[in-house]
C-alpha cells in the first residue's frame, strides 16, 4: 500500500464535505479506486463476517437499511454504504471511511450495488451472500434491456463458490430463475397473500416468459410489475417454494403495513412503518438475508417497529404546521406502487412532481407514459410539476385527466425546484401535507434545498451518524 | 356520428419505452374535441380485419421479442395489413415496429428477419461493438420541429419508394449519416422517436388524425384547435435540451 493513501482519501472526503462539495461521500472511494484498486480487497478481508451484496432495480437502499438495523441488533458491526452511493467507488468509500479498529471478527460488510456493477462487485469482494430483490425496466438508455442484465447476473452467479449463498425473490421469475445457476444454498422469499394482489398485470409489467422453454407464464396472482404467482403452462416450471413467506399483508396506506412472516417454522408478526407492498418485499429480502446468514429471526418485531424511512422513501419532515412527505419515483413499477399507496390515503392531496433527465435518472423520460397516474385522478387538490422536464410531467398529467372537471386543479409547471417547493408549501393550509414525488437527482437536489432552508439535516451527516 | 377506430398492435410485447403514450394521446385529442374513439388491442395470434381500423399503431419492443413478433406479423397479419394500407388506413410504427415494416432487419448476430415491406427500407445492426444511437433528437418536418428520444442499435437506409419523414437537426436519426429521420410511404409512417412521440408533437398527431378521420368518413373540420400550450412548452424544452446535449457530446453506450 502507498503510505498514507488511506488517510489522504479520508481527509479528502472530510475536506470536500466541509467545503460543501456535495456530500463528498464517494470521493475517498474514487481516490482509492483510481490509485490502488487492490486496497478494497485487502480492506474487505478485514470483515470477519464476510460481505453481503444487495442488488435489484427497486428497494436496495431500504432493504440495506432494514438489514443493517437487524444485523446491528444481532450484535454485529455493520460496514455499510448507507448513502446509497452504490457503484464500486461508493463501496470503496464505505470501507475507507471505516476506522481500522472497527474491522475484525465481528464486522460484516453490507453493500447495496447498482445492477450493472454487481458482476464487478461479486468478482472483487467474494461475497458470502448475494440478495437479489427484483428486475424491472429502468433507465433503458443506461442499463439496456432487462434481459441483458439477467444474462450478466447469471454468468457471475455461476462463478460463486458453494460456500456463498443467495437470497432470491421467488415472486420475480427473472430473479428466481437465477437459483439454478448457483452451487450454494438459495433462500427464496415471497408473498402468499392473494388479497394483496391486483386483478391483472399493469402496463409497466415487463413481458416475462419461461426461462426454460420461452412460453409466456400463466399468473394466478399478480402483485405489481411482473411479480406474482406464475407457472409455465408448457414445461411446468413455476415459482419455487418459499423459505421466507409472508402469509398476510394488511396495508395502512402511507403509514405502513402489518405483516405475518413464516420462516423455519417460526412466525413473526410485525408492523413496518414503510408504505406499500414494495416495502414488504424489502423487509422479506432482509429477513431472507438473515436466514441465509443463519442468524435467528426471533425478537425482530421490536427492531422493525423502530425503522426509520430513508430520505426520499416516504420520510416525513415537519415544517412548522405543515408536513412534507417525499416519495422517490424513478421507474414505472416503483412509481405505480407509490401512486397506489397515495390513492389509499383519504382526502384531496397536494402534490409536487419533479422530473429530471440526468444520467442517474435516465435521460429518456418516456417511462412516465407507462406510469398509471390516472390512479389519482379526482384526488388532487393542487399540483405543481418541476425539474428539467416539468413540462413533460405536466403534459403526462394532462393526459391522465388531472386537470379536467369542476374541482380540478390548474396546471402549473415551475422548473426551478426551490421555487416549486416554496410555492407548494405556501399554498398548503396549516395541518396539510405536501407529497413530493421526485426522480433520483431531483430527490438529491430537494434534499440540498431542504437542508439549506433548515428543514432537514444533510444526508452525509445521517450517513455518519 | 363518426367513431375513430384505433388498433393497437402488440401492446404487451411492443411497449418498451412508454410508446403507449402515443395511443393515449390520439384518444385524448379525439375526446377533447368530442370525437368518439375506440381502441382495440391486437396481440400475438390475433387476426386483423383490414376494414376494422382507421389507424393502427405499433411501438418498439425488446430485441428478444423482435423475432417472435416478426414471425407473427408475416404469418398472420401481413396480407391484412397490406390490404388495410392500400385502403388508406393510417399506420404509425415506432422504433422496433418501424424496423419490422421495412424489407428486412439484419441483427448484429444471427439470421436476417424479413419485414413486411410496407416501407421501402432496410435496417442493419452494426454489432454490439459499435455505439447505439441514443439521445434527444430534433428534426424538421414540413417546416415544423419534431422532438423525441431515440435509442436504437440498427441503422436504417431508405429506398426510392420511401420518403424521409424529417430532416435531423440534432441527433442520429435513421443511420447517423444521411440526416434523415423516419420514413413515410402513402399512409404508412415510421419513426425512431420515443418520448412518447405524439404527445409532444401535437401537430404531427393531428396530421395523422386528419387522415384517419378521412378514412373513417368524417366530415372535414372536426379537428378544432386545442389549447396546446403545455405541449409546445414540452417541445421547446426538448429542443433546448437537445441543443445542450449537442454541445456536451453524445452519450456513447455499448451493450
Amino acid at each position: 500500500m502507498k503510505p498514507g493513501l488511506l488517510q489522504f482519501a479520508r481527509l479528502a472526503g472530510r475536506a470536500a464535505r466541509r467545503a460543501g462539495v456535495g456530500g463528498g461521500t464517494s470521493l475517498p472511494g474514487l481516490i482509492v479506486e483510481r490509485s490502488e484498486p487492490a486496497l478494497i480487497q485487502r480492506l474487505a478481508a478485514g470483515l470477519g463476517q464476510g460481505v453481503v451484496l444487495v442488488s435489484g432495480t427497486n428497494g436496495k437502499t431500504t432493504t440495506c437499511r432494514i438489514l443493517a438495523d437487524l444485523l446491528t441488533a444481532a450484535g454485529l458491526h455493520v460496514v455499510h454504504n448507507r448513502t446509497g452511493s452504490n457503484l464500486m467507488r461508493g463501496i470503496a468509500a464505505a470501507l475507507v471511511n471505516t476506522p481500522q479498529g472497527e474491522l475484525g471478527p465481528n464486522a460484516i460488510g453490507l453493500f447495496e450495488v447498482d445492477e450493472a456493477t454487481l458482476p464487478e462487485a461479486v468478482a472483487r469482494l467474494s461475497p458470502r451472500l448475494v440478495v437479489l430483490l427484483n428486475l424491472f425496466r429502468d433507465q433503458l438508455d443506461r442499463y439496456g434491456e432487462v434481459d441483458a442484465i439477467v444474462g450478466r447476473w447469471r454468468a457471475i452467479i455461476a462463478t460463486l463458490p458453494v460456500q456463498s449463498s443467495l437470497a432470491l425473490n421467488a415472486d420475480d421469475p427473472m430473479v428466481a430463475g437465477l437459483g439454478s445457476a448457483a452451487s450454494g444454498t438459495t433462500v427464496y422469499f415471497g408473498v402468499n397473500d392473494p388479497s394483496a394482489g391486483q386483478p391483472e398485470l399493469e402496463h409497466a409489467a415487463d413481458f416475462v416468459e419461461c426461462l426454460a422453454c420461452g412460453t409466456p407464464y400463466d399468473y394466478t396472482v399478480t402483485y405489481f410489475g411482473h411479480l406474482g404467482h406464475y407457472r409455465c403452462p408448457t414445461c411446468g416450471w413455476q415459482r419455487p417454494p418459499l423459505d421466507v413467506e409472508c402469509t398476510t399483508v394488511r396495508s395502512s396506506g402511507l403509514a405502513g403495513s402489518q405483516v405475518t412472516v413464516q420462516a423455519d417454522g417460526a412466525t413473526v408478526e410485525a408492523g413496518i412503518p414503510l408504505p406499500g407492498l414494495y416495502n414488504v418485499y424489502n423487509l422479506l429480502g432482509a429477513l431472507a438475508a438473515l436466514r441465509a446468514l443463519q442468524l435467528p429471526l426471533g425478537g425482530l418485531a421490536g427492531t422493525l417497529h423502530t425503522l426509520q424511512p430513508v430520505f426520499g422513501r416516504a420520510d416525513r419532515v415537519q415544517v412548522g404546521d405543515k408536513a412534507i412527505v417525499t416519495l422517490l419515483t424513478k421507474n414505472p413499477v416503483g412509481a405505480n406502487q407509490v401512486l397506489r399507496a397515495l390513492a389509499a390515503e383519504p382526502g384531496q392531496k397536494a402534490l409536487l412532481l419533479a422530473l429530471n433527465d440526468g444520467v442517474a435518472d435516465g435521460q429518456d423520460v418516456s417511462w412516465i407514459w407507462d406510469v398509471d397516474y390516472e390512479l389519482l385522478r379526482g384526488q388532487i387538490a393542487r399540483v405543481i410539476t418541476s425539474g428539467r422536464r416539468a413540462a413533460d410531467m405536466a403534459l403526462r398529467l394532462k393526459h391522465a385527466h388531472w386537470f379536467e372537471g369542476d374541482e380540478a386543479p390548474s396546471l402549473e409547471a415551475l422548473p426551478d425546484l426551490q421555487h416549486a417547493l416554496q410555492t407548494s408549501l405556501y399554498q398548503l393550509l396549516p395541518g396539510q401535507t405536501l407529497y413530493v414525488l421526485p426522480t433520483y437527482t431531483a430527490m438529491l437536489y430537494l434534499r440540498d434545498i431542504m437542508t439549506r432552508l433548515d428543514m432537514t439535516r444533510p444526508y452525509w451527516q445521517e450517513a455518519l451518524r | 356520428m363518426t367513431t375513430l377506430r384505433i388498433g393497437h398492435l402488440y401492446p404487451r410485447h411492443m411497449n418498451l419505452y412508454g410508446d403507449r403514450g402515443n395511443v393515449v394521446c390520439l384518444v385524448n385529442r379525439c375526446r377533447w374535441r368530442g370525437i368518439s374513439v375506440t381502441v382495440e388491442a391486437i396481440g400475438l395470434g390475433d387476426a386483423i380485419d383490414p376494414d376494422g381500423y382507421d389507424l393502427i399503431f405499433v411501438g418498439g419492443g425488446p430485441d428478444r421479442e423482435q423475432g417472435r413478433v416478426a414471425d407473427d406479423l408475416l404469418s398472420l397479419k401481413a396480407d391484412a395489413l397490406r390490404a388495410a394500407v392500400e385502403r388508406q388506413v393510417v399506420l404509425l410504427a415506432v422504433c422496433g415496429g418501424y424496423q419490422l415494416l421495412g424489407r428486412y432487419y439484419r441483427p448484429g448476430d444471427g439470421a436476417d428477419l424479413p419485414g413486411l415491406g410496407l416501407l421501402d427500407l432496410y435496417t442493419e445492426h452494426p454489432g454490439h461493438r459499435v455505439h447505439r444511437c441514443i439521445g434527444n433528437l430534433t428534426a424538421t418536418w414540413n417546416g415544423a420541429t419534431l422532438v423525441g428520444f431515440e435509442n436504437h442499435g440498427g441503422r436504417t437506409h431508405l429506398g426510392a419508394a420511401a420518403t424521409p419523414l424529417a430532416t435531423v437537426a440534432q441527433g442520429w436519426g435513421n443511420n447517423g449519416v444521411d440526416h434523415t429521420e423516419g420514413a413515410t410511404q402513402g399512409t404508412v409512417y415510421g419513426t425512431y422517436l420515443h418520448g412518447s412521440f405524439l404527445p409532444k408533437n401535437p401537430a404531427f398527431a393531428d396530421h395523422l388524425l386528419a387522415q384517419a378521420l378521412a378514412h373513417a368518413g368524417a366530415a372535414p373540420g372536426l379537428l378544432t384547435p386545442l389549447d396546446d400550450s403545455i405541449e409546445l412548452r414540452a417541445l421547446a424544452t426538448a429542443v433546448r435540451l437537445a441543443g445542450e446535449q449537442q454541445s456536451t457530446g453524445f452519450l456513447s453506450w455499448k451493450i
